[in-house]
C-alpha cells in the first residue's frame, strides 16, 4: 500500500489555535464571572470576604469541606470567596492598567510612526528607556517608592488607594510595547496604495491617522492588549506578594499567596489556590491572545504544516 | 525599644532587595559551599553550640549595641562592672567583685577583681572604666544608650562637651572606682548592667581606623575570632576569663535570613539551637516535643491610642469599649500570638499584678460600653485608621482585630506602612500628634523594672516623640512613678508600679492591652544548662552551656 498522499492539507497549526482560542475564551469567560458574581455570591452563602467564618474553637486554616470547598486561611475566612472578590481586583488592575497602556500607547507610537524625522526619533528614545528597564521591577521600584498610598495626595481619593497605585504604574509603564508596535505598523501602511491616495486626495494628518492607519492596527493591538492583561494580571499578584501592591484584608490573589506561604507544607491548600487561580487566568489570557492573533493574522492563518 | 522592629527586618526596601537577590543568593550559597570560606566543622571532642542569627548584628561595639542581634554576640564578648542574672534577673558582681552603696544612696564605690583579663592579656583596671564610661557618655561615640550613665553626676555636661571630666567619676585607686549620681536612682545598678556600660581596653578602642568594629576585644567568656559577612561569626572560649574558661570551645553564629531554610537547617543538625519555632506546623511542633523551649520574655504588646485625636481622645468608655473587643485567647492559640495582657507590667518585673482584672474578651460588654461611648452599633464613628508596620505576624493580628471591632460594629481601616512611614506617624513631633489614631507597638525593656516600660511610655515627661506617643496624661501616675524612683525599698516600690498600672489600665484604658511576650526556642536534646532568661532567647548564658553529645 502506498501512502495516501492526496490528503487535503488540513493546518494542524489551525486546529490547535482554535483549541487554545476555546480554552482561553472559556477560562477567561469564568474569571469575569468570577469576578462579577463575587457578591452575588457573598450575599447567597452569608459572609463576605473578610468575615471569620471558622468557629472560635477551632485553629485555621481548616481543609476543605462541605460548607468550604477550598477551606479557610489563616484567619477562618472562607477562600473561595476570597478568591472570587480577589478576580476583581485582578481583572480591575488588568483591564484599567492595560486601557491606560493603551491610551497613551497609541498616542505615542502613532504620533512617532506617521511624523517620522526628529518626533520619531525622540518618541522611540523614549520609549526605549521605558523598555530599558524590566517592567516589573520597574514597578517595584516605583511603588517602593510610595510607602503608604493612602497618604499620598493624587492617590488618596480613590476608592482603593493601594490597588490604584499598582494601576497607574503598571499602565504607566506597559505602555512602551504597544508604541513601538504601532509606531512599526505605521511605518508598513503609511506608503501602502491607500494611505498614500488619501493623502493625495488632500486628507489632513489626523484623518489620515484615524480612517486609514489606526483600524489597519487594530488586529496587533487586540492580540497584545489581550495579552497585556494577562501581564498586568501577573505582575499585580507577583507585587502584592512582595507586599507592595494590594493591601490586606483585601483579597487580592498575589496577598493571598504570601498569607498562605508559611503554612505552605502543612496546610498546601492556603497558597495552592490562589496560585492556580493566577496560573489558569494568565494562560487564559495568553491563549486568548495567541489565539486572536492566529485568526486575525493571515499570514498565519494559512500557514502550511 | 520594640521588639518587632529588632527582631524582624521588615523595610520594605529590604524585602525587595531580599526578593531580588534570592536567585543570586542561591547561587552565591552553592558557591559558598564549594568555596573554603565554610566554618569550620567540629573536631570531634570539641565541644561548639551553633546558633542562628537573623541577619549580621548592626554593631559589635558595645556602646553602640542597641538591638537584640548586637547583643546576642556581644553579650558574650563583653562584661561591666555587675551583670544581672539572666533567670532570677538579680544584680551580681561581674568585674567588681563587690559594691557598697552609701548612706544616702547617692554614692556607689564598686573594688574590682584582681584576676579580670581583656582578651589581649592585660589586667583590667579602674582607668579602663573611665575609659570606658567615657566613650559611651562622648558625642563622638553617639551611643542611643547614653542615658544609662546619665545618672552619674556630671555626666550629661561631660556628653554635652561642656566639661572635661565626669564629676561624679573618682579613682581613688587602680582596683576602686566611686560613682556619684546627682540624686538617688533606684535603677542604677540594673542600667549598669547593660551591655552598654560594658568595660573595653583603651589601646584597642582608640584606634581611630576603629578596627575594633570587626574586631571586638573586651574581657568576657568568649573571645571574638572572625566575622564572615552574611555567613557566620565565630567566637572561641577565653582561657582567662576570671569566671573561669566555659565549657563551649567555640560558638559560630550562623546568620540565616529565611526562617523556612533556618529551620531546615536545625532539623539537618546543621544547627544546636534556633530563635524560632514552626509553630504553624502542629505535626512538626508534636515531633519536636520537648526540644520548643517557651518562657516569658519581659515585653508587652499592645495597640496604643491617640489620646489627642478624636474618637479617642477624652472617650474613656470608647477606649475600653475597643480592649473588651479583641479576642486575645484567640489571637494567642489560633494565630501564633502571644499570651494574654491583663495589664502592662510583664510577669517576672517587680510590680506584676497577676490580679488586675484586665479586659477579657466580651463582645456583649463592649456593644454596651460603645453605645455609651456615644456610637451605638458604631453610628457616628469617625473613620478610624490602625497603622502597624508591615511584618506577617502583625498582618495577620492587624486583620483578626480589623474583624473583631467590625463584630461590635466598628470599622476601622488598616494601614500597613513600612517602618520610617510608620514610626513618623506615631511619633509626630513635640507640639503635634501623629496622624496615627490606633496602632500596634511593642515594647521590650531595657532592663527589668517596671520603671522601664511605665516611665517612657506613659510618664507625662516623654511626652510625645520621646515615648509617649500616645500623649497620655494622668498627674496621679507621673506622681506615683516618681515617688518609687527614690525608694529604696523594692516592696514599697512594686507597690506604687501596682498602682499606677491599675490607673493607666482600669481607669483609663491608656491602651488596648493585647499580650505579653514569650520566647520561643527550639533546642537540640544534647544542650545542657539552659537557662530560660526572661531577657531574650538570645540571654541565656552561653558559659553556662554544654554539649552532650552521647558518648557512644
Amino acid at each position: 500500500m502506498t501512502p495516501d498522499t492526496s490528503r487535503p492539507a488540513v493546518s494542524p497549526f489551525r486546529s490547535r489555535s482554535w483549541f487554545s482560542l476555546s480554552l482561553g475564551i472559556i477560562i477567561v469567560a469564568v474569571f469575569v464571572l468570577c469576578a462579577a458574581l463575587a457578591p452575588a455570591l457573598s450575599r447567597w452563602v452569608g459572609y463576605g470576604p473578610f468575615d471569620q467564618v471558622t468557629p472560635r474553637s477551632v485553629i485555621p486554616p481548616t481543609p476543605p469541606d462541605r460548607d468550604h470547598p477550598l477551606g479557610t486561611d489563616s484567619l477562618g475566612r472562607d477562600l473561595l470567596v476570597r478568591l472570587a472578590h480577589g478576580a476583581r481586583i485582578s481583572l480591575a488592575v488588568g483591564v484599567l492598567a492595560e486601557i491606560m497602556a493603551l491610551l497613551i500607547g497609541v498616542g505615542v507610537g502613532a504620533l512617532a510612526g506617521y511624523a517620522g524625522g526628529r518626533a520619531d526619533a525622540l518618541l522611540m528614545r523614549l520609549t526605549d528607556l521605558v523598555f530599558a528597564f524590566p517592567a516589573p521591577l520597574l514597578a517595584l521600584a516605583v511603588l517602593a517608592a510610595v510607602p503608604d498610598p493612602e497618604s499620598a495626595a493624587i492617590l488618596k481619593h480613590l476608592p482603593q488607594p493601594s490597588v490604584g497605585v499598582v494601576f497607574l504604574v503598571l499602565g504607566c509603564i506597559g505602555w512602551a510595547g504597544i508604541a513601538r508596535l504601532v509606531r512599526a505598523e505605521f511605518l508598513k501602511i503609511r506608503e501602502l496604495e491607500f494611505a498614500q491616495a488619501a493623502r493625495a486626495i488632500g486628507a489632513r494628518g489626523a484623518r489620515v491617522v484615524a480612517r486609514h492607519l489606526l483600524p489597519n492596527t487594530l488586529g496587533p493591538l487586540v492580540v497584545a492588549a489581550t495579552l497585556g492583561v494577562g501581564g498586568n494580571i501577573l505582575v499585580e499578584a507577583w507585587l502584592s506578594f512582595l507586599g507592595v501592591g494590594a493591601r490586606p484584608p483585601l483579597p487580592s490573589w498575589g496577598t493571598m499567596v504570601t498569607e498562605g506561604q508559611a503554612y505552605f507544607l502543612a496546610r498546601p491548600w492556603v497558597c495552592v489556590a490562589p496560585g492556580l487561580a493566577i496560573f489558569a487566568v494568565v494562560l487564559g489570557f495568553n491563549l486568548l491572545g495567541d489565539g486572536v492573533g492566529a485568526l486575525l493574522d493571515p499570514r498565519r492563518r494559512s500557514a502550511p504544516a | 525599644m520594640d521588639r518587632e522592629r529588632s527582631s524582624t527586618p521588615h523595610a520594605r526596601v529590604r524585602r525587595i532587595a531580599v526578593a531580588i537577590l534570592a536567585t543570586l543568593g542561591t547561587v552565591a550559597a552553592v558557591l559558598q559551599v564549594l568555596a573554603c570560606g565554610r566554618p569550620r566543622q567540629p573536631a570531634a571532642a570539641e565541644q561548639v553550640l551553633r546558633f542562628r542569627l537573623r541577619e549580621d548584628p548592626p554593631t559589635l561595639d558595645p556602646a553602640l549595641a542597641n538591638d537584640q542581634i548586637s547583643e546576642a554576640v556581644v553579650l558574650n564578648v563583653f562584661r561591666g562592672l555587675v551583670e544581672m542574672d539572666p533567670g532570677t534577673l538579680e544584680v551580681r558582681p561581674a568585674v567588681a567583685a563587690f559594691w557598697t552603696i552609701a548612706e544616702d544612696r547617692r554614692t556607689y564605690t564598686f573594688r574590682l577583681r584582681d584576676d579580670a583579663l581583656f582578651h589581649n592579656g592585660r589586667r583590667v583596671t579602674a582607668r579602663d572604666v573611665e575609659y570606658s564610661f567615657r566613650r559611651t557618655l562622648s558625642k563622638e561615640t553617639n551611643s542611643p544608650r547614653r542615658f544609662i550613665l546619665e545618672p552619674i553626676e556630671g555626666a550629661r555636661e561631660f556628653a554635652e562637651g561642656k566639661s572635661a571630666a565626669i564629676a561624679g567619676l573618682t579613682i581613688p585607686d587602680e582596683q576602686t572606682i566611686v560613682l556619684r549620681l546627682s540624686r538617688p536612682f533606684a535603677p542604677f545598678l540594673s542600667q549598669l548592667t547593660m551591655v552598654n556600660a560594658a568595660l573595653v581596653p583603651r589601646e584597642i578602642y582608640d584606634d581611630p581606623a576603629r578596627a575594633y568594629l570587626r574586631a571586638p576585644v573586651g574581657c568576657g567568656p568568649f573571645r571574638f575570632s572572625r566575622w564572615e559577612q552574611s555567613n557566620f561569626i565565630e567566637l572561641l572560649a577565653f582561657d582567662g576569663y576570671y569566671g573561669g574558661r566555659p565549657a563551649l570551645d567555640r560558638i559560630q553564629v550562623r546568620i540565616i535570613e529565611n526562617r523556612e531554610s533556618a529551620l531546615q537547617e536545625y532539623l539537618a543538625g546543621g544547627l544546636d539551637s534556633l530563635d524560632e519555632v514552626p509553630n504553624h506546623d502542629d505535626a512538626l511542633m508534636a515531633r519536636l516535643g520537648s526540644e520548643v523551649h517557651e518562657y516569658p520574655f519581659i515585653g508587652t504588646q499592645y495597640i496604643g491610642f491617640n489620646h489627642m485625636l478624636p474618637p479617642f481622645k477624652g472617650n474613656t468608655a470608647l477606649r475600653k469599649a475597643f480592649n473588651y473587643a479583641v479576642d486575645k485567647e484567640y489571637i494567642w492559640k489560633a494565630l501564633g500570638g502571644y499570651p494574654p495582657a491583663n495589664g502592662i507590667i510583664p510577669p517576672g518585673i517587680p510590680g506584676h499584678d497577676p490580679d488586675l482584672p484586665g479586659y477579657p474578651y466580651d463582645p456583649a460588654k463592649a456593644r454596651r460600653l460603645l453605645a455609651e461611648a456615644g456610637y451605638p452599633d458604631g453610628k457616628g464613628l469617625p473613620p478610624i485608621a490602625f497603622w502597624f508596620n508591615t511584618s506577617e505576624g502583625i498582618r495577620r493580628l492587624a486583620q483578626k482585630i480589623q474583624a473583631d471591632l467590625k463584630a461590635i460594629g466598628a470599622d476601622v481601616t488598616l494601614r500597613e506602612v513600612d517602618w520610617a512611614a510608620y514610626l513618623a506617624a506615631v511619633e509626630g513631633t513635640p507640639e503635634q500628634p501623629g496622624q496615627a489614631q490606633m496602632f500596634r507597638f511593642g515594647w521590650y525593656l531595657d532592663y527589668p523594672d517596671a520603671d522601664a516600660i511605665l516611665r517612657p511610655l506613659l510618664h507625662s515627661s516623654n511626652w510625645g516623640p520621646a515615648g509617649n506617643y500616645f500623649r497620655y496624661r494622668n498627674p496621679r501616675l507621673d506622681a506615683l512613678l516618681d515617688e518609687a524612683l527614690s525608694l529604696p525599698d523594692p516592696g514599697a516600690r512594686a507597690a506604687r508600679y501596682r498602682e499606677a498600672e491599675r490607673i493607666a489600665v482600669m481607669e483609663d484604658a491608656a491602651w488596648l492591652f493585647l499580650s505579653y511576650y514569650q520566647s520561643q526556642t527550639l533546642f537540640k536534646p544534647y544542650v545542657k544548662g539552659i537557662v530560660h532568661s526572661p531577657l531574650g532567647e538570645f540571654r541565656i548564658p552561653l558559659e553556662r552551656l554544654r554539649v552532650e553529645k552521647g558518648a557512644a
